[in-house]
């Protein structure tokens, strides 16, 4: 009986050990929780819900009716959605890669041969765009890209006689975009490209000397297979900000022109706060939302696999 | 030991949570973000000095939220207002909103989200006002106003407050007309260039005969005959180009389908085509890229008109933009002789600057003493900002001299030619018809402009545009 009662003590005591720590994790958890629940979690279900409604923001809450599917189906028929739908992945593909070559070749070259104490300010100063507000980095490249503007002078000068107006072109409003956003992201790649490089084993890059080969063959058969999860990283996260890519649109074309720079975010935001219709912009949400957790899983089994 | 470095972590933890909700406090409190900011009105005066003012009635501070700035008359109108008011215990605040699609949807989450707001100006006809009513945000004024002996009919006009009544009930009051079919002209190039002010009206062809004698120079130096505004709003050219149709230009059969296979239609986007291929106008590439206002073209000498008389207040604005030369107003043109008939314009005359109260107020009696004060001769102030108060017992006289006052030293005759500024304000006023409004008015607009600026930069043949505009728009109306 006596050792009876000593094993319920040992247990109650091993369940109290072990709920210390959950209790301690638990309140240390609490406040961010509390935030995720009412800022994401709450919010992604209201929308995934009014996706199904015709709910229009002026009319209130509850002032809505249950239309399905309708407003899923009607996206498809929908010139502006497949419009943005079309930009948003052209534009992912195309800043995606470019950014990504562009930053590690940088790296590579800032690592190789800029001076040790000059290194970190060139790096600093590739990072400042992407401290910079977007919407004062947006104004500098519009006057960039003015008919009287340095680059349209530079076009120019290279011999383009009559360079188009670039933002205001069907054709070139989009790649011009593209532009300013493979540069204001590029001193971030940067970064996280350097701080990898300068992890790398020296011995490989010995072995390499060794056998001879070139800086070309070092860069291709060395620095880039290593690089490949920092890669990797890049590439989703890349993804996924461009999947978002919002604040220069909406201040540099607003869409334009015709719908010519129109993105998935950019067209949530013309339904949901120009026409209202929060229903069909939460469909168009929802839609977005499958798109970047498609990508998401990719990360998350290849981080498995790792 | 291990105990202690647990409870020293939970007390942490606890503390953490405490000093966050502490923060959520401090927010909620004094410092309330989500308050409309705080205007650089002119304080209310205090009552407490006012030896003769009655007894320690409280006194109610309306907050009044509307899409000009301060200086160009509300400023003059709420200190009037305050110092009327002051004794009867009710002055008011006004706030500054910009009234575009940002600027709404500011007004609009203040007004959802229950804010202070008692009384706002609402723009953009009568789409947003039918939207705003159909959301409960406007309170019902029929019976106070019935209740001040004001009759909406007789005071502002039945046809002008006609398409505000919604089932006989009214919820906004217009307060202003104007003409979104007329434009502004540079009279001193005109004259230079031997051309009568059209203050009767003109066709397409006059018009693109005086473009090519305003057109003048190359390059940078150039004087271009004409601004469409497309970079700006589009409602000009809508209201110039569909004038023809009447009040319901773009729509037709009962807004089941859009009138965009009109010849109408056809004729004005043509002459827009040919005045921007001769080099007459700037193109909407133009525009856009060199980011042309009537500020830095206008008014600056360098075009000779711009479509829209909004812009009367900064025009006569001599001191932010300092020009030598006089303005007139001028219908725009019709397509032929045969549409001379109604070449003013008077189809189009708006009534609008709908004066709305909140139906959320707590001071709805206040809001209405404010609102018959205001449409009854209290917005004066702001005819010489060319808002021509809607009231038929304000005397419009008194506008043209109100619009060149403090002008003449710097302009011989004003800032405004005498005999235009006549002409705009004799034109009818009113509409023959119900105003058909749909809830897709807005897309309706982004598919104008879309196929409008495809049509422009060559993307599309005028045929085809409006094809596609039609096929698009009827869509949307399904």
């Amino acid at each position: 009986m006596a050792q009876l009662h000593s094993t319920q003590q040992l247990r109650a005591a091993g369940r109290q050990r072990r709920a210390h720590p959950n209790l301690v994790a638990g309140t240390f958890l609490f406040p961010s929780l509390v935030g995720l629940v009412c800022f994401s979690v709450v919010p992604m279900l209201f929308s995934l819900f009014i996706s199904f409604t015709d709910w229009n923001f002026l009319k209130g809450i509850g002032n809505w009716n249950l239309v399905g599917l309708k407003n899923f189906i009607d996206l498809w028929s929908d010139e502006w959605f497949t419009a943005s739908l079309v930009n948003t992945v052209v534009f992912t593909v195309v800043t995606v890669p470019i950014g990504l070559f562009l930053a590690v070749v940088l790296a590579v070259l800032i690592d190789s041969f800029c001076a040790k104490k000059l290194q970190g300010l060139v790096r600093i100063t590739m990072y400042m765009p992407k401290i910079c507000n977007i919407v004062a980095s947006s104004a500098v490249w519009i006057m960039l890209y003015s008919s009287y503007g340095p680059f349209t002078q530079l076009m120019r000068a290279l011999g383009w006689d009559d360079p188009p107006r670039f933002l205001v072109s069907y054709t070139w409003a989009l790649p011009a975009v593209m532009l300013m956003c493979i540069w204001s992201n590029l001193g971030y790649q940067v970064f996280i490209y350097s701080a990898s490089l300068t992890a790398l084993p020296k011995d490989l890059y010995e072995a390499a000397d060794l056998d001879g080969v070139n800086g070309i063959q070092r860069f291709f058969y060395v620095t880039l297979p290593q690089l490949k999860p920092t890669t990797f990283f890049l590439t989703i996260t890349g993804i996924i900000s461009s999947f978002k890519v919002f604040g220069q649109i909406n201040v540099m074309t607003q869409g334009g022109p015709g719908t010519s720079t129109y993105t998935l975010v950019y067209y949530i935001y013309k339904q949901a706060f120009s026409y209202y219709n929060m229903g069909y912009a939460s469909a168009v949400a929802m839609i977005l939302f499958l798109l970047l957790l498609c990508v998401t899983v990719v990360q998350w089994r290849h981080n498995k696999e790792d | 030991m291990k105990m202690k470095k647990k409870w020293t972590a939970l007390l942490l933890a606890l503390v953490m949570i405490l000093s966050l909700a502490a923060c959520g406090g401090n927010n909620g409190g004094k410092q309330n973000t989500s308050e409309p900011p705080k205007t650089d009105t002119p304080s209310p005066p205090d009552n407490s000095e006012n030896p003769d003012t009655e007894g320690p009635k409280e006194t109610v501070t309306l907050q009044m939220w509307g899409g000009v700035q301060g200086e160009y008359g509300y400023d003059a109108l709420v200190e009037a207002f305050n110092s009327e008011f002051a004794d009867k215990g009710i002055q008011v605040e006004y706030t500054r909103y910009v009234n575009n699609d940002d600027g709404n949807l500011q007004l609009d989450t203040y007004l959802s989200a229950g804010s202070d707001i008692d009384i706002f100006m609402c723009y953009g006809g009568t789409t947003k006002y039918y939207n705003r009513v159909d959301a409960g945000l406007c309170l019902d004024l029929t019976d106070e106003l019935a209740s001040r002996g004001f009759d909406p009919a007789k005071e502002l006009g039945a046809t002008n407050v006609a398409p505000y009544a919604i089932d006989g009930r009214f919820y906004a009051m217009p307060t202003k007309t104007d003409n979104k079919a007329w434009m502004m002209v540079n009279a001193d190039m005109f004259k230079e260039a031997g051309i009568d002010l059209p203050l009767e009206g003109w066709t397409y062809a006059e018009f693109m005969d005086a473009c090519q004698k305003l057109t003048k120079g190359e390059g940078l130096d150039k004087t271009y005959a004409v601004r469409f505004c497309f970079a700006d709003t589009k409602d000009y050219l809508r209201a110039g180009m569909g004038s023809p149709l009447g009040i319901n230009s773009i729509y037709k059969d009962g807004a089941k389908e859009t009138n965009f296979d009109s010849e109408v239609w056809q004729n004005g986007i043509q002459m827009l085509c040919d005045a921007v291929e001769a080099g007459y106008a700037y193109g909407w590439d133009d525009e856009v890229a060199d980011d042309v206002s009537f500020a830095n073209s206008f008014l600056e000498g360098k075009c000779a008109m711009s479509l829209g008389v909004a812009n009367i207040r900064v025009a006569r604005d001599l001191e932010t933009y300092p020009h030598d030369f006089q303005t007139a107003l001028v219908p725009f043109p019709v397509p032929d002789e045969s549409y001379m008939d109604r070449a003013d314009h008077g189809i189009m005359s708006d009534a609008g600057d709908l004066i709305v109260v909140n139906s959320k107020t707590k001071y709805p009696q206040e809001c209405i003493d404010f609102i018959v004060w205001y449409i009854q001769g209290g917005m004066a102030p702001l005819a010489s900002g060319g808002r021509i108060p809607l009231w038929s017992g304000f005397d419009k006289s008194s506008i043209v001299d109100a619009v060149n006052e403090g002008t003449t030293d710097a302009i011989p005759g004003g800032a405004f030619n005498e005999d235009s500024l006549k002409a705009y304000l004799s034109i009818g006023v009113g509409f023959d018809e119900a105003v058909l409004v749909t809830e897709k008015d807005a897309e309706v607009e982004t598919v104008f402009d879309e196929e409008l600026q495809a049509i422009m930069y060559g993307q599309k043949s005028v045929e085809q545009g409006l094809a596609d505009m039609k096929s698009r728009a009827d869509a949307l109306l399904k």
